[in-house]
């Protein structure tokens, strides 16, 4: 063998070689897994193939009807002074969460709306306050396309109400809520640039489970009556524990400075009182004050028939409840695990067969050469699975598609090279100098087919969401690596080839006198 | 074998059916899904099939009445899983649910016709509306940027002309896939627009095959021979090639068709569509249409040389 030749086909097959150990054995093996993975799988799966829940966030800047109600007689003082009648005014939207896009008011014609849009009286932001909150509002009217006499007034909080790396925050939160429940392979993304949250939860197979670990997320306030008197956001801890007098469930709580005294301020006036606490809109517990509490730190006593699993999911909530945002929900996925697994088998069965028809392809075609193709085209998949295990890639179902369908260009380049040789020997070359011709001349075609297509699969990357994405990235890996196969791993096969029986290959690709 | 007789004839049908798949487009509109109107999908599984009218009576109670649904009519499904299993199950969209609003939807779906359970295939997807719609923007620029690239790139490596015969060639294969799925309202979703840029992506390519081998053979080109004589030898020499290689590929792709699962077969669809047209039109789109260019424009030339030596 050629000396450059030798170095180069050892050189693919320690590649393979690691391939084979970092990628596939693990697969066989728990040992190589729990060493190389922490015993995950090396390429790890995305949501659609193990099944789970995924759901987007992003900051509910809607108000509250509390809020909505408050505004409602500054918003008709300000209408009725354009000499209309005085209007109807409704929760505008459906209710979520108790919260509302805004408000619609009723007038008596269309012509009424027209001149109060034209007195320009609706300010485009209005405050809100009551007790210790105060809320600066955006305020946005318009005419109702379908009812002229309705006028919609859009509501909803300034994002200045919020500290700027609310989100953020709130990632941290949910991060720290979803690991105490000892998911495996949790996670949470945070795009700051659409203030979005996106949150993984492989495993999980009911809505319910979810929300108890995302939707609940509010910020922890404490009522009494119906007026919020004090926000969670100074709570330091929260813990379960067991009441020692009478062996009843009990949170014990603390907070900071802050929060200590504005704590025993309100306990030391109310004592007797319910002092409810809320997350968000939804009541959580409605203890009574039964003396003040100094210090900030005290306990909440459940009652009877209450477990201290309840007492522990309840000083979770409390504790990461302190979200400084709301959020909702704009996007969910939900697949069934089995259904993932299903799938999973679909796509090797498709595969599998697909890469069959290949090899048999390739061979009938181009005899021995076919079969160094297809020896190439499995360095290959290794390959793309190698280089999706050493980035920690997530194959999901769309990536699937993109690999399958790089192996067809794989196959191309392969097809593209071996058309070429068979010219080149019809045109009179030895074998050798046909190989070498060739190789080059398919070598620009591939390039400016290849560079067009990583063209589309960067566009993809950069611009595609989620699914799209997943795509874009196999698709990406595959055209490299295809590339790479059929340029070098293929070429160093045929020339150790043509090297020692050029009239083997010679048989399939040319015709003629046998020249080596 | 002269392929390029009837160049002409060719750009005209091509012209023809790209008008009737825009047509299609204006009249029939496309079937957007959720990804881009907003809404939620479920797919519930079922132990024995059912119409669509027992769903829509399931789900018809009071309580899910008020919460104004929006429900379009339920389309049963079923198919064989790879253990050989016969599957149904039953798809519902709606309007976009909040989490507990698509409880109560799945609870109601459980009590009409059986729990899905630990094992089977529940599947939900829902987009807010607000996402869906720039969802749909960022899909329109990302093809628009796709398809610069490509000309830039092509003019680049080639010549300006043959980057907007290539990008016209992708325009015809788009425009059949997105006719095709105007014409029969399949739904159009997020791996749909991945399946048209997978289509553009191999379609420049084959078309790249074919204009390579043109700038090759432009180097030997003879002095009696037309630019159309050497596009119809480049496409001849390529054709096996386009053919074998288009041929595997969509092969694999009916395979993946006929034993995918439902989510999967529209984005199929799209995708063997797409290659088969891709394969044509690089062969009897772009190299003739560069041909008929770039030979009016040698034409040209000669003539006015022609005239100069007249003089």
């Amino acid at each position: 063998m050629r000396k450059d030749l030798r170095w180069k086909f050892w050189a693919t097959i320690f590649l393979v070689f690691l391939c084979v150990v970092f990628v596939v054995l693990p697969y066989f093996s728990p040992n190589l897994k729990s060493r190389f993975f922490k015993g995950q799988d090396p390429v790890r799966q995305g949501l659609d193939l193990r099944g789970g829940i995924e759901v987007i966030l992003t900051p509910d800047y809607r108000v509250e009807r509390r809020v909505l109600t408050g505004i409602m007689d500054e918003l008709r003082s300000a209408v009725t002074g354009v000499d209309v009648a005085s209007p109807i005014i409704r929760l505008l939207g459906r209710a979520e969460q108790n919260r509302h896009d805004g408000l619609e008011l009723i007038f008596t014609s269309g012509e009424e709306v027209e001149r109060v849009l034209a007195a320009r009286v609706i300010k485009p932001e209005m405050t809100w306050r009551s007790g210790a909150e105060e809320k600066r509002l955006k305020v946005r009217a318009e005419a109702s396309t379908e009812r002229p006499e309705v006028l919609k007034v859009f509501v909803s909080e300034d994002p200045a109400n919020f500290p700027k790396d609310a989100l953020a925050q709130a990632r941290i939160i949910i991060e720290r809520r979803i690991d105490s429940t000892g998911l495996t392979e949790p996670a949470v993304w945070l795009d700051e640039a659409n203030q979005r949250l996106q949150i993984q939860l492989p495993g999980i197979t009911t809505q319910e489970e979810a929300e108890r670990l995302i939707q609940t997320t509010g910020r922890l306030n404490f009522r009494l009556g119906n007026r919020i008197v004090m926000f969670g956001s100074d709570l330091v801890d929260a813990r379960p524990g067991v009441d020692q007098r009478e062996g009843l469930p009990v949170i014990h709580f603390k907070f900071g400075k802050v929060g200590a005294r504005q704590f025993e301020e309100i306990t030391r006036d109310n004592v007797g009182k319910v002092l409810a606490i809320y997350l968000d809109e939804e009541l959580l517990m409605e203890p009574v004050i039964n003396e003040p509490i100094p210090g900030g730190e005290g306990q909440i006593t459940l009652g009877r028939g209450a477990t201290l699993k309840q007492a522990n999911e309840y000083a979770v909530l409390m504790k990461s409840g302190a979200l400084p945002v709301s959020l909702r929900t704009v996007q969910i996925t939900q697949v069934a695990p089995t259904l993932g697994s299903e799938i999973v088998r679909q796509s090797l069965l498709v595969a599998g067969i697909g890469l069959l028809l290949v090899f048999l392809f390739m061979f009938v075609f181009y005899g021995v050469p076919g079969l160094l193709a297809d020896v190439a085209l499995v360095i290959y998949g290794l390959l793309v699975l190698g280089i999706m295990t050493v980035f920690r890639g997530v194959l999901t179902l769309p990536g699937v598609a993109g690999f399958i369908l790089s192996i067809g260009m794989a196959v191309d380049a392969n097809i593209l090279i071996f058309e070429r040789i068979k010219d080149e020997v019809w045109n009179g070359k030895t074998m050798r100098a046909a190989l070498a011709a060739g190789f080059d001349r398919a070598f620009v075609a591939i390039l400016d087919a290849n560079v067009t297509t990583l063209i589309v699969a960067l566009v993809l990357l950069i611009l595609g969401t989620g699914t799209v994405r997943g795509f874009a990235v196999t698709l990406t890996i595959g055209i490299l690596a295809s590339m790479f196969t059929a340029l070098i791993v293929t070429r160093i096969f045929m020339e150790i080839l043509v090297d020692r029986k050029p009239e083997r290959i010679f048989k399939r690709l040319g015709g003629g006198e046998v020249q080596a | 074998m002269n392929l390029l007789q009837y160049r002409k004839v060719y750009i005209i049908v091509a012209v023809l059916i790209l008008l009737f798949n825009v047509a299609m487009l204006a009249t029939r509109g496309l079937n957007y899904g959720v990804d881009f109107t907003g809404g939620t999908t479920i797919r519930f599984p079922l132990a024995k099939p059912v119409t669509s009218p027992e769903v829509m009576a399931a789900l018809g109670t009071p309580e899910l009445e008020e919460l104004d649904l929006q429900l379009a009519p339920p389309q049963p499904y079923r198919y064989v899983d790879t253990s050989g299993r016969q599957r149904y199950g039953v798809q519902v969209q709606t309007k976009f649910l909040n989490p507990e609003e698509q409880e109560l939807v799945i609870a109601a779906l459980e009590k009409a016709f059986g729990s899905a359970g630990e094992d089977t295939g529940l599947e939900v997807y829902g987009v807010d509306p607000l996402i869906g719609r720039e969802m749909l923007s960022k899909s329109l620029v990302a093809l628009i940027v796709a398809g610069a690239l490509i000309l830039v790139y092509m003019a680049f490596r080639f010549e300006f002309k043959s980057g907007v015969t290539g990008l016209f060639a992708l325009c015809f294969d788009v425009m059949s896939v997105i006719g095709l799925f105007a014409l029969l309202q399949k739904q159009v979703n997020g791996t749909f627009i991945a399946a048209l840029l997978t289509i553009i992506g191999y379609s420049i390519n084959n078309t790249i095959v074919v204009f390579d081998r043109v700038r090759e053979n432009l180097r030997f080109r003879k002095k009696d021979e037309t630019f159309a004589d050497i596009v119809n030898f480049s496409i001849l020499q390529t054709m096996r090639r386009s053919v074998n290689t288009s041929a595997t590929t969509v092969v694999t792709i009916f395979l993946l068709y006929l034993l995918g699962s439902a989510s999967i077969r529209e984005f199929c669809l799209a995708m063997m569509v797409g290659f088969t047209v891709g394969t044509y039109t690089s062969l009897f789109i772009a190299g003739p249409l560069w041909a008929i260019w770039k030979g009016s424009e040698e034409r040209k030339k000669d003539r006015r040389r022609a005239l100069a030596g007249a003089r």
